[in-house]
């Protein structure tokens, strides 16, 4: 009996501080760089102005930990309070509305970069107000100067085509014997814009998607191409097996690739890991046959999840990492472009003495203006996953030369009228 | 004797024939095949991050020489070139022009042709690569966390298997009913639906039992091993009937007879199956990759993967944290070799 | 048996639990004894194979990405029309779009079995062959051997990354020798022969162990017996034609089985070296399942358990292949 006594006496010491603390919120968080550091930092200053809450902030790898994993878990009703996301619709009916705790609704829905909003409304209630936008990213152009000037080629300028780019980097593999002139990050949201360059309208007179059309198949055309005679690596789109990201960033730091299209995101880590050991710039979105068209913006939101049981308190987390300061402060410590309108006008004071870094971040704003109404509209689409997976997958495929360029839109066509309701 | 006639002796004192050389060279090539790609693993484990993208790759673990250099922000690793005197700080390498810094005031800048400079470099152990995932916590890689699953799992898992499967062994050597043979045919049928097909329901039972993205979730579903009733069985039938009478003569429970007689003198067969045990479960992969969600929950498999799939892959990490999930496997195997082989070699399963 | 700690605390837990186990014996008699024993480990059998084994059914007739059976729209057999879509199944390409990474995975698992077999079960016969001769450090060689099978198959991959690399040790080798690297794991053809190479590699002693098992039982004086008979010179090929091979055939065929069944689950090694690719040129089975249930947008766990039951019926004609085989091999005895 003493025994057992000693275990319960044991057992209460460890509950009784446990019953009276704080709330705790989960927080699932990826990093392409220090954000959950940030967000560490950040929401220990929302501990201290909130002492009932406290907040676990989970730091996950992305692939297995967000993309993968999250979807399956939330429908087990299982999961983290709060998360940082990326696929906004396909977790749409798992969102917590928190419009009822807000003090003020309106901020959330004027004051951010509209297209989160509209994603996380769509399976839901059309006038909830789910998270918002913490870090928007756009495809963008990265150019490895110091090979251009040692093959003396000249860098491309903004109003150069795919066509031009792929004439240049060319010349530059040849004449320095490079492993590949350039690289696009393995993902159909890189590839878009390019379509887009060479005509590609996604959808028809009647308003209605029609993904596959001539500019799709110019644009997918080159790409095999490039493929076929090793200016774009192996590495990258032949290389997995279905809709699976493969970044192109290493290549670029290795010097093995003159050219990189892929994500603001890959900023801070470009700055860490090439400044000082090559001159690099990021260039606005090459152009095509068609015009200019910009980028095509993703990037992440921070959202909380229906299942919780403190939906008050995940509100006010929100409420707190929504705030200007903190938006502020995120953007300018982790060196991405905020999602909030009035501070993307404003400028963030960014913590960085890198040129490279500030030039750069100069050449995206001007692409987060300049986004086509094209892309502004594939950027809600609701299909949009289906969509930037089945090109995923069936260009790689195409780029591996398993299957025809044509085979592989067919395939494409099909897939996503399967998909479509 | 040479050594030539002493490798070639054989038992009898017959000399070695043309067939005995072929195996021997067989054993070599089989040997290096096997033993190189481990041995390389752990080399490599042991270099710094920067010599592990050398290319071509040194075979011992080396590291770079570095020079302090006035004026330059990090220390250069050092460099020697054709035709001139002195070392030279590397500063940067880009396609075929290298930029080099003499150590040596006025710290001249020189630039090169890529090819006519040589590395230097001095052997090195790396260590931590070891100590850092250990110690300090590495963003989303909380390696001791996931060894400590790891080894949760693995031992919980292998006690029930060893529990559930001596029991059902012991029913089905030790009594004889009707319902039997109906039982063995269960087993047999277990044994024949790999786990592979029944992910998704799987899945959904774990789920509703709250098991979902918990350690007992990767435990209970693989703990009933088939394999060990049989491996189980196959020995209990051959212990000798007397023993058990002679005790439920003495007034024994069944309970007794199991704990008292039938365990302790299998214990021979137990220890294959808690060897295998061991081995399976902490090799699991693909249904841990699907019931464990979160990072905390990760078994050492599951952080490797997710370690080797991030988009920046620092894979001195991952190297060594590799050669520590080798370890227990390999401890085990190389104290108890004899048991493992002779129990894989009787029951057929692994 | 010596006391030591272990046996002290099981005598005192069975100390412990008996009078009830006592209580329930002379309730039930000694014979009922039997299904206590048997409960565990059958309630465990029950819930996490059989009645996945059922629920998989109902998957595989509804629809939804819903996991609750309830919540799900049934659906009849559209799984598995969708699966049998294909209006030419040699080209996966007019398969239904969701189902072509499965049709191209099965084909590539097809192949991959049948070459993985044959070299698998090659390489472990002359390996038990050569360590049957040995007559020094036979228990050394034959753990050299078996380790490969010891380590897990995130770490063999890692291993066969790291060396196979464009990169990596293996170029690294040939360009010290002056001769040009390949991208090994970038070219279809290339991908596909290392999968198989590393999965015997991986696997092969432990088939090494039961040929050898196998060898071991023949008995010494059979091949005196075929020595004496023959007037013919008595060569190691002879022996090896006469006596050894046809007394080894019932444990190779049954080696063949097993490697066979566990060649169609092929998943982790070749998923953690190339994620299936280049292409799809080693997109196994598997992987389209998982990948199917668990990983693309939206999760089709109706398709997937569709095509894990054509999965499962597959390895089902196999393993009764074997138990055939098997059957008769005692027959023969």
């Amino acid at each position: 009996m003493n025994v057992r006594t000693g275990i319960l006496a044991a057992l209460f010491l460890c509950v009784a501080p446990m019953a009276q603390a704080q709330t705790e919120l989960r927080f699932a968080c990826y990093a392409d760089g220090n954000e959950c550091e940030v967000y560490r930092d950040l929401l220990d200053g929302f501990e201290q102005a909130n002492p009932d809450i406290s907040v676990l902030v989970d730091v996950v790898p992305y692939r297995s930990g967000i993309l993968e994993g999250l979807p399956v878990t939330l429908e087990a009703g299982e999961g983290p309070d709060v998360a940082r996301v990326t696929d906004i619709t396909g977790l749409s009916r798992h969102l917590l509305d928190i419009r009822p705790y807000l003090a003020d609704p309106a901020y959330w829905e004027d004051d951010f970069y509209p297209s989160a909003l509209v994603r996380m409304r769509l399976h839901n209630d059309p006038q909830g107000i789910f998270g918002f936008p913490n870090q928007i990213t756009m495809t963008i152009g990265y150019v490895n100067v110091t090979l251009f000037e040692q093959a003396g080629v000249p860098v491309p300028d903004a109003s150069a085509t795919w066509d031009d780019w792929a004439e240049a980097t060319r010349q530059v593999k040849d004449r320095l014997d490079l492993y590949s002139g350039m690289t696009m990050d393995r993902a159909f949201h890189r590839a878009i814009p390019g379509t887009v360059a060479y005509g590609a309208r996604y959808y028809d007179d009647a308003d209605h998607l029609r993904v596959v059309d001539d500019g799709v198949r110019a644009f997918a055309r080159r790409l095999v191409d490039w493929h076929g005679e090793r200016l774009m690596p192996l590495d990258i789109w032949p290389a997995a097996s279905g809709s699976q990201v493969v970044p192109g960033a290493d290549l670029f730091e290795n010097s093995e690739t003159a050219f990189l299209l892929s994500g603001s995101w890959l900023l801070p880590r470009l700055s860490r890991n090439v400044s000082g050991i090559f001159d690099w710039r990021a260039v606005p979105n090459p152009c095509g046959d068609a015009g200019c068209p910009g980028g095509m913006a993703g990037g992440s939101a921070i959202v909380g999840f229906r299942h919780t049981a403190h939906p008050r308190e995940v509100a006010r987390m929100l409420e707190y990492l929504a705030s200007p300061p903190a938006l502020e402060a995120f953007a300018a410590r982790t060196l991405q472009v905020p999602g909030q309108l009035d501070l993307l006008k404003a400028g963030v004071p960014y913590e960085t003495d890198d040129p490279a870094v500030a030039q750069s971040l100069e050449v995206i704003g001007g692409e987060v203006a300049r986004v086509s109404p094209v892309i502004q509209k594939l950027e809600v689409e609701p299909l949009q996953r289906r969509i930037l997976d089945s090109g995923t997958a069936n260009l790689g495929l195409a780029t591996s030369g398993e299957i025809g360029v044509d085979a592989a839109l067919d395939r494409m066509t099909r897939e996503i009228e399967s998909a479509a309701p | 004797m040479g050594v030539a006639t002493f490798l070639g002796r054989r038992a009898g004192g017959r000399k070695a024939s043309f067939t005995d050389w072929l195996c021997y060279a067989y054993l070599a090539v089989a040997f290096l095949t096997i033993a190189l790609p481990v041995v390389w693993l752990v080399l490599s484990s042991f270099k710094p991050e920067s010599e592990l993208t050398q290319y071509p790759p040194t075979i011992l673990p080396n590291a770079p020489v570095l020079l302090e250099i006035e004026g330059q922000p990090r220390p250069l690793p050092a460099y020697t070139i054709e035709g001139r005197e002195g070392v030279f700080g590397l500063r940067a390498q880009v396609g075929r022009i290298a930029v080099l810094i003499d150590p040596h005031p006025p710290h001249e800048q020189v630039r090169v042709e890529a090819t006519t400079i040589t590395r230097l470099a001095e052997p090195h152990l790396e260590v931590s690569n070891y100590t850092e995932p250990l110690t300090a916590r590495l963003s989303a890689f909380d390696f001791p966390l996931f060894l400590y699953n790891s080894a949760f799992v693995t031992i919980v898992a292998t006690i029930l298997s060893v529990v559930m499967n001596s029991m059902a062994g012991y029913a089905l050597s030790r009594y004889r009913f009707r319902s039997r043979m109906g039982f063995l045919l269960l087993v047999v049928f277990a044994l024949m639906i790999p786990q592979t097909v029944i992910l998704v329901p799987l899945f959904l039972v774990v789920n509703s039992l709250a098991l979902y993205d918990t350690l007992w979730g990767a435990i209970l579903p693989v703990a009933a091993t088939p394999v060990g009733i049989f491996l189980m069985r196959q020995y209990m039938l051959t212990l000798p009937e007397d023993l058990f009478e002679a005790a439920r003569i003495d007034g024994g429970s069944e309970w007794q007879l199991f704990w008292r007689i039938a365990v302790p003198l299998s214990m021979p067969a137990i220890a294959v199956l808690a060897i295998l045990s061991v081995i399976w479960r902490w090799n699991d992969f693909l249904w841990p990759l699907i019931v464990l969600q979160r990072s905390e929950n990760y078994t050492l498999q599951l952080g490797l993967n997710a370690f080797q799939g991030e988009f920046e892959v620092q894979w001195h990490y991952l190297l060594a944290m590799a050669v520590l999930s080798l370890l227990p496997v390999t401890l085990i195997f190389a104290f108890l070799q004899k048991s493992i082989t002779g129990g894989i070699a009787t029951t057929g399963m692994k | 048996m010596a006391m030591n700690p272990l046996n002290a605390v099981g005598r005192w837990t069975v100390d412990w639990t008996n009078p009830p186990m006592r209580w329930l014996q002379a309730r039930v008699g000694v014979r009922r004894m039997a299904f206590l024993f048997l409960l565990p480990n059958f309630l465990a059998l029950a819930i996490f194979v059989f009645l996945p084994m059922l629920l998989n059914g109902v998957y595989a007739v509804t629809d939804g990405n819903r996991v609750l059976p309830t919540e799900r729209a049934f659906v009849g057999l559209q799984h598995f029309r969708t699966l049998f879509s294909c209006t030419n199944y040699l080209d996966p390409a007019t398969c239904a779009p969701e189902v072509f990474f499965f049709w191209r995975g099965l084909y590539n698992t097809v192949f991959f079995v049948v070459i993985e077999v044959v070299c698998m079960v090659g390489f472990s016969l002359a390996t038990a062959l050569v360590l049957n001769r040995l007559v020094r450090a036979q228990g050394f060689w034959r753990a050299v051997f078996f380790y490969p099978v010891m380590l897990s198959p995130v770490v063999v991959a890692l291993i066969w990354k790291w060396i196979l690399d464009r990169q990596g040790l293996l170029n690294g080798t040939l360009d010290r020798l002056g001769l040009d690297g390949l991208p090994w794991l970038l070219d279809a053809h290339w991908a596909m022969f290392w999968s198989i190479f590393i999965y015997v590699w991986a696997h092969a002693g432990f088939y090494t162990l039961i040929i050898l098992a196998g060898l071991q039982a023949i008995p010494k004086d059979l091949y005196e017996a075929a020595s004496l008979e023959s007037d013919r010179p008595f060569t190691n090929g002879r022996i090896f034609r006469k006596v050894t091979l046809p007394l080894l055939m019932p444990t190779l065929l049954s080696v063949s089985v097993i490697a066979v069944t566990k060649a169609f689950q092929v998943f982790d090694e070749v998923w953690v070296l190339t994620r299936g690719g280049p292409g799809t040129a080693t997109t196994f089975v598997l992987q389209s399942i998982y990948e199917t249930g668990f990983t693309t947008a939206p999760r089709e766990y109706g398709l997937a358990a569709a095509m894990s039951i054509l999965l499962a019926l597959i390895i089902f004609l196999l393993t009764g292949l074997q138990l055939v085989l098997s059957n008769r091999r005692m027959e023969d005895r």
